[in-house]
């Protein structure tokens, strides 16, 4: 039976790797100077002059400087995720969320607003118990056209709260990145508040809620179940 | 006759009832989603409105729900919603659907399809 190896820790890793890297410094020093890529100096010996291991030593270390690079640039990716992007993305979802929370509220005094005149409308009425066409009813009719109009607030909060359920998407599409560049050990150094995803129940909103054409679109339906 | 009506956005819940009263009908119950509107659903309910998009339970489930109950096969069901493409309206009917309101609506589209809906299920009873 083959006993089971307890996985390295990430510091394991590290000294393992570092040792290797020392190991290949060792080795390269031993090599003599490392020929430099085009170099004009004294000490600079053309590709073809190489030998292979002379050749080895000059793709490590010019993949060595390319790692580096590649991986400074995921470092400063990850904290431009974090510093930026986050904090705007979250920001976004608040504001749209504050806007369908706003619109809500406006239109619902609107509502208690337009229903107390209708009230109005109909106390008058029965007061004077007045007879055959009146302005009233006209009075009536545009309060009630009103309230229909109203309707924009379900139909806004369709197309906004689609976009969040985007925004929510994305946010959390690039915290699982940075998890994945976290567990690689790209960790930022600095002790900012961790950021985290804003994780919301999913609701489904329509994104093509629209308030034109709505006779077209009645007729297409009434064509269906006719 | 009582009225369920079904839907998340509490605006619109209050013009689908505006609009009900003012074509004469004042006996309506009103639920948050689909899933409030099965718990408020009893034998005193006579015509369900109901939106397609919400959370918790959303209307189509709704009405797959109501139409796979033996006793209320029969029950007529309205469906306003922004939802409006071909694909969409098909799918409501598909599921059980009586009739279909395309938001926004105006009080006289809403009482037409009412009545659609009652004088279909009167001729087909």
């Amino acid at each position: 039976m083959i006993p089971e190896l307890a996985s390295p820790t990430r510091e394991e890793v590290m000294a393992d790797t570092q040792e290797t890297l020392r190991a290949v410094a060792r080795a390269l020093d031993a090599l003599g100077p490392l020929p430099e890529k085009g170099g004009n100096g004294a000490a600079a010996i053309s590709f073809d002059a190489m030998n292979p291991l002379q050749r080895l030593a000059r793709f490590l270390a010019e993949s060595y400087g390319e790692l580096a690079e590649i991986l400074e640039g995921l470092r400063e990716t990850r904290g431009l995720f974090r510093k930026a992007e986050m904090h705007r993305l979250q920001h976004t979802h608040i504001t749209l969320q504050e806007v369908t929370s706003q619109t809500e509220m406006a239109t619902t005094g609107m509502l208690d607003g337009l229903e107390r005149c209708l009230g109005l409308v109909d106390s008058i009425e029965a007061a004077e118990g007045a007879e055959g066409e009146d302005p009233r009813n006209q009075l009536r009719d545009e309060l009630h056209q009103v309230i229909q109009h109203l309707q924009f607030q379900d139909i806004t909060a369709q197309r906004i709260g689609h976009a969040t359920g985007v925004l929510s998407d994305v946010e959390t599409r690039l915290v699982r990145l940075m998890g994945t560049l976290e567990q690689y050990g790209f960790a930022v150094t600095d002790h900012e508040e961790e950021v985290e995803a804003i994780v919301e129940q999913h609701v489904v909103c329509d994104p093509n809620a629209t308030t034109q054409n709505a006779d077209s679109r009645q007729a297409l339906a009434d064509d269906i179940f006719a | 006759m009582k009225f369920l009506v079904v839907d998340d956005s509490a605006t619109m819940r209050r013009i689908v009832v505006n609009s009900l009263q003012r074509i004469g009908y004042s006996d309506i119950v009103e639920a948050a989603d689909g899933a409030q509107g099965l718990e408020v659903l009893d034998g005193s309910i006579d015509f369900v409105i109901t939106d397609w998009n919400m959370p918790v339970m959303g209307g189509l489930d709704m009405v797959r729900s109501i139409r796979a109950q033996p006793d209320r096969s029969g029950l007529p069901i309205l469906m306003v919603t922004t939802r409006s493409v071909r694909e969409d309206i098909v799918q409501a009917a598909q599921a059980g659907v009586n009739n279909y309101v395309v938001k926004p609506f105006t009080p006289q589209v809403l009482k037409e399809k009412i009545d659609q809906v009652l004088t279909k299920l009167r001729g087909a009873a």
